[in-house]
Protein backbone atom coordinates (compact mmCIF):
# COMPACT_ATOMS: atom_id res chain seq x y z
CA UNK A 1 0.00 0.00 0.00
CA UNK A 2 1.55 3.00 -1.08
CA UNK A 3 -0.60 5.87 0.28
CA UNK A 4 -4.37 6.66 1.91
CA UNK A 5 -5.75 9.81 2.12
CA UNK A 6 -9.61 11.22 3.11
CA UNK A 7 -12.33 12.90 0.75
CA UNK A 8 -15.43 12.62 -1.01
CA UNK A 9 -16.49 10.92 -3.61
CA UNK A 10 -19.80 9.14 -5.36
CA UNK A 11 -21.51 12.44 -6.10
CA UNK A 12 -22.44 14.59 -8.64
CA UNK A 13 -21.72 18.21 -6.34
CA UNK A 14 -18.56 20.05 -8.07
CA UNK A 15 -16.34 21.32 -5.35
CA UNK A 16 -17.93 19.52 -2.22
CA UNK A 17 -16.32 20.63 1.17
CA UNK A 18 -17.02 18.94 4.41
CA UNK A 19 -20.32 21.51 5.38
CA UNK A 20 -21.00 20.92 1.55
CA UNK A 21 -20.85 18.28 0.53
CA UNK A 22 -23.87 17.50 -1.44
CA UNK A 23 -24.29 13.57 -2.32
CA UNK A 24 -21.25 12.50 -1.79
CA UNK A 25 -19.94 10.12 0.72
CA UNK A 26 -17.08 10.19 3.23
CA UNK A 27 -14.15 8.04 1.67
CA UNK A 28 -10.99 6.41 1.84
CA UNK A 29 -8.87 6.64 -1.09
CA UNK A 30 -6.33 4.04 -1.28
CA UNK A 31 -3.15 3.91 -3.96
CA UNK A 32 -1.44 0.47 -4.11
CA UNK A 33 1.04 -1.80 -5.79
CA UNK A 34 -0.56 -4.23 -8.10
CA UNK A 35 2.32 -5.79 -8.12
CA UNK A 36 2.28 -6.46 -4.51
CA UNK A 37 -1.23 -6.45 -3.50
CA UNK A 38 -4.33 -6.96 -4.96
CA UNK A 39 -7.94 -5.37 -5.48
CA UNK A 40 -9.32 -8.22 -4.14
CA UNK A 41 -7.07 -8.27 -1.16
CA UNK A 42 -8.52 -4.79 -0.23
CA UNK A 43 -11.68 -6.02 -0.92
CA UNK A 44 -11.35 -8.86 1.58
CA UNK A 45 -10.64 -6.23 4.04
CA UNK A 46 -12.67 -4.06 3.65
CA UNK A 47 -15.68 -6.29 4.08
CA UNK A 48 -14.32 -7.15 7.43
CA UNK A 49 -13.83 -4.27 8.45
CA UNK A 50 -17.67 -3.36 8.75
CA UNK A 51 -21.10 -4.61 8.71
CA UNK A 52 -22.28 -5.26 5.52
CA UNK A 53 -25.79 -6.32 6.77
CA UNK A 54 -26.24 -2.66 8.46
CA UNK A 55 -28.67 0.03 6.59
CA UNK A 56 -26.71 2.96 5.46
CA UNK A 57 -27.67 5.51 7.96
CA UNK A 58 -26.91 8.40 5.14
CA UNK A 59 -25.57 9.14 1.95
CA UNK A 60 -22.77 11.12 3.80
CA UNK A 61 -21.75 8.08 6.02
CA UNK A 62 -22.15 4.67 3.66
CA UNK A 63 -20.69 1.74 3.67
CA UNK A 64 -19.70 1.32 -0.20
CA UNK A 65 -17.29 0.25 -2.64
CA UNK A 66 -16.37 3.44 -5.27
CA UNK A 67 -15.03 1.40 -8.25
CA UNK A 68 -13.37 3.51 -10.25
CA UNK A 69 -13.31 0.78 -13.74
CA UNK A 70 -15.71 -1.90 -15.26
CA UNK A 71 -13.29 -4.59 -13.60
CA UNK A 72 -13.39 -3.30 -10.03
CA UNK A 73 -17.00 -3.02 -10.23
CA UNK A 74 -16.87 -7.02 -11.43
CA UNK A 75 -14.56 -7.95 -8.95
CA UNK A 76 -16.61 -5.78 -5.89
CA UNK A 77 -19.84 -7.88 -7.29
CA UNK A 78 -18.09 -11.02 -7.39
CA UNK A 79 -16.64 -10.65 -3.71
CA UNK A 80 -20.15 -9.20 -2.53
CA UNK A 81 -21.58 -12.36 -3.61
CA UNK A 82 -19.22 -15.01 -2.01
CA UNK A 83 -19.42 -12.74 0.58
CA UNK A 84 -22.97 -13.11 1.16
CA UNK A 85 -23.17 -17.09 0.15
CA UNK A 86 -20.41 -17.30 3.29
CA UNK A 87 -22.81 -15.34 5.45
CA UNK A 88 -25.81 -17.13 4.79
CA UNK A 89 -27.23 -14.35 2.93
CA UNK A 90 -29.28 -13.07 -0.25
CA UNK A 91 -26.61 -10.49 -2.13
CA UNK A 92 -30.20 -8.33 -1.81
CA UNK A 93 -29.89 -8.39 2.02
CA UNK A 94 -26.18 -7.35 1.44
CA UNK A 95 -26.78 -3.18 2.46
CA UNK A 96 -22.92 -1.87 1.45
CA UNK A 97 -23.57 -0.05 -2.02
CA UNK A 98 -21.43 -0.73 -5.04
CA UNK A 99 -20.74 2.37 -6.44
CA UNK A 100 -19.19 4.61 -9.40
CA UNK A 101 -16.35 7.09 -7.60
CA UNK A 102 -16.83 9.54 -9.79
CA UNK A 103 -14.40 12.24 -9.01
CA UNK A 104 -12.84 12.17 -6.01
CA UNK A 105 -12.36 15.60 -3.85
CA UNK A 106 -9.52 15.92 -1.31
CA UNK A 107 -10.93 16.53 2.09
CA UNK A 108 -9.49 19.60 3.80
CA UNK A 109 -6.29 19.33 5.11
CA UNK A 110 -7.10 19.15 8.93
CA UNK A 111 -9.32 15.65 8.07
CA UNK A 112 -5.90 14.24 6.53
CA UNK A 113 -3.67 12.53 8.88
CA UNK A 114 -5.35 12.51 11.79
CA UNK A 115 -3.54 10.86 14.10
CA UNK A 116 -0.81 13.12 13.58
CA UNK A 117 -2.24 16.03 14.68
CA UNK A 118 -1.78 14.52 18.26
CA UNK A 119 2.10 14.86 16.94
CA UNK A 120 2.51 18.57 16.48
CA UNK A 121 6.10 18.43 16.41
CA UNK A 122 5.90 15.75 13.05
CA UNK A 123 3.15 17.14 11.58
CA UNK A 124 4.66 20.93 11.97
CA UNK A 125 7.80 19.27 10.16
CA UNK A 126 6.04 17.70 7.51
CA UNK A 127 3.74 20.42 7.03
CA UNK A 128 7.30 22.54 6.29
CA UNK A 129 8.43 19.65 4.04
CA UNK A 130 5.12 19.72 2.01
CA UNK A 131 3.39 22.89 2.24
CA UNK A 132 1.03 22.23 -0.40
CA UNK A 133 -2.34 19.94 1.49
CA UNK A 134 -2.32 17.83 -1.33
CA UNK A 135 1.11 17.06 -1.28
CA UNK A 136 0.72 16.49 2.43
CA UNK A 137 -2.29 14.17 1.96
CA UNK A 138 0.04 11.94 -1.00
CA UNK A 139 2.59 11.21 1.28
CA UNK A 140 3.44 7.82 2.11
CA UNK A 141 6.05 8.74 4.73
CA UNK A 142 2.86 10.96 6.25
CA UNK A 143 0.84 7.46 5.66
CA UNK A 144 2.97 5.39 7.61
CA UNK A 145 3.40 7.39 10.67
CA UNK A 146 -0.51 8.03 11.03
CA UNK A 147 -0.62 4.52 10.77
CA UNK A 148 2.01 3.83 13.05
CA UNK A 149 1.30 6.63 15.44
CA UNK A 150 -2.76 6.01 15.48
CA UNK A 151 -2.01 2.49 16.12
CA UNK A 152 0.36 3.14 19.24
CA UNK A 153 2.94 1.50 18.10
CA UNK A 154 1.21 -1.97 19.12
CA UNK A 155 2.98 -4.68 17.39
CA UNK A 156 4.73 -3.11 14.46
CA UNK A 157 7.53 -1.10 16.27
CA UNK A 158 10.28 -2.88 15.59
CA UNK A 159 9.25 -2.42 11.95
CA UNK A 160 8.71 1.37 12.25
CA UNK A 161 12.33 1.32 13.91
CA UNK A 162 13.61 -0.50 10.87
CA UNK A 163 11.67 1.57 8.07
CA UNK A 164 12.23 4.91 9.91
CA UNK A 165 15.85 5.92 8.16
CA UNK A 166 14.53 5.41 4.89
CA UNK A 167 11.64 8.19 5.76
CA UNK A 168 14.41 10.59 5.07
CA UNK A 169 13.20 12.61 7.89
CA UNK A 170 15.53 15.36 9.69
CA UNK A 171 17.76 13.85 12.00
CA UNK A 172 16.51 15.63 15.02
CA UNK A 173 12.73 14.67 13.83
CA UNK A 174 14.15 11.01 13.17
CA UNK A 175 15.74 10.46 16.78
CA UNK A 176 12.70 12.23 18.37
CA UNK A 177 10.42 9.47 16.40
CA UNK A 178 12.86 6.95 17.67
CA UNK A 179 12.30 7.92 21.04
CA UNK A 180 8.78 8.20 21.15
CA UNK A 181 8.34 4.61 20.14
CA UNK A 182 11.24 3.08 22.63
CA UNK A 183 8.95 4.94 24.93
CA UNK A 184 5.90 3.42 24.21
CA UNK A 185 7.50 -0.17 24.20
CA UNK A 186 9.36 0.15 27.19
CA UNK A 187 6.06 1.01 28.81
CA UNK A 188 3.97 -1.64 27.34
CA UNK A 189 1.22 0.06 26.21
CA UNK B 1 3.86 -2.85 7.55
CA UNK B 2 -0.14 -4.42 8.26
CA UNK B 3 -2.36 -3.49 5.93
CA UNK B 4 -4.80 -3.37 8.23
CA UNK B 5 -2.86 -0.51 10.29
CA UNK B 6 -2.84 1.54 6.97
CA UNK B 7 -6.18 1.66 6.35
CA UNK B 8 -7.19 1.50 9.85
CA UNK B 9 -5.13 5.01 10.11
CA UNK B 10 -6.74 6.10 7.54
CA UNK B 11 -10.26 5.22 8.40
CA UNK B 12 -10.12 6.43 11.57
CA UNK B 13 -9.69 10.15 10.27
CA UNK B 14 -12.69 9.61 8.59
CA UNK B 15 -14.83 8.51 11.79
CA UNK B 16 -12.92 11.73 13.36
CA UNK B 17 -14.07 14.11 10.54
CA UNK B 18 -16.66 15.72 12.81
CA UNK B 19 -14.34 18.14 14.19
CA UNK B 20 -15.04 21.63 14.57
CA UNK B 21 -13.14 23.64 11.23
CA UNK B 22 -12.06 27.18 12.46
CA UNK B 23 -13.22 29.45 9.86
CA UNK B 24 -14.79 27.00 7.47
CA UNK B 25 -15.39 28.51 4.35
CA UNK B 26 -16.45 27.97 0.83
CA UNK B 27 -13.11 26.40 -1.01
CA UNK B 28 -12.43 24.63 -4.12
CA UNK B 29 -10.80 21.61 -2.84
CA UNK B 30 -8.18 19.54 -4.72
CA UNK B 31 -9.27 17.03 -7.25
CA UNK B 32 -7.48 13.35 -7.84
CA UNK B 33 -5.87 13.17 -10.86
CA UNK B 34 -3.36 10.67 -11.27
CA UNK B 35 -0.80 12.55 -10.13
CA UNK B 36 1.41 12.53 -6.46
CA UNK B 37 2.03 15.67 -5.79
CA UNK B 38 4.58 14.14 -2.47
CA UNK B 39 8.00 14.01 -3.58
CA UNK B 40 10.54 15.59 -1.46
CA UNK B 41 10.95 12.87 0.67
CA UNK B 42 13.09 9.79 -0.87
CA UNK B 43 10.79 7.40 0.38
CA UNK B 44 7.95 10.04 -1.57
CA UNK B 45 10.02 10.33 -3.82
CA UNK B 46 10.49 6.32 -4.77
CA UNK B 47 6.73 5.67 -4.14
CA UNK B 48 5.68 8.70 -6.29
CA UNK B 49 7.38 6.31 -9.34
CA UNK B 50 5.73 3.24 -8.94
CA UNK B 51 2.66 2.40 -11.08
CA UNK B 52 -0.47 2.01 -8.98
CA UNK B 53 -4.21 1.61 -9.07
CA UNK B 54 -6.32 3.46 -6.35
CA UNK B 55 -9.41 1.75 -4.31
CA UNK B 56 -11.74 3.77 -2.67
CA UNK B 57 -14.44 2.87 0.10
CA UNK B 58 -16.43 4.60 2.40
CA UNK B 59 -16.67 3.33 5.88
CA UNK B 60 -19.96 4.53 7.42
Amino acid sequence: MLRTRAGYAGGNKEFPTYYGMGNHTEVISIDYDPRVLSYEDLLEIFWSAHRCDQINRSRQYMNAVFYHDETQKKAAEKSRAALAKRRGLEVSEVQTGILPVGDFTYAEGYHQKYYLTRYREIRAALTEVYKDEKALADSTVATRLNAYLGSGMKKDWKVFLEELPKYGLAKELEESLREAATQVVKSGK
Amino acid sequence: MNFRLLIGGAVAGLALMVGDAPGERLVKLAKADGTVSAKTLPLDAETARIKFNTATFGIG
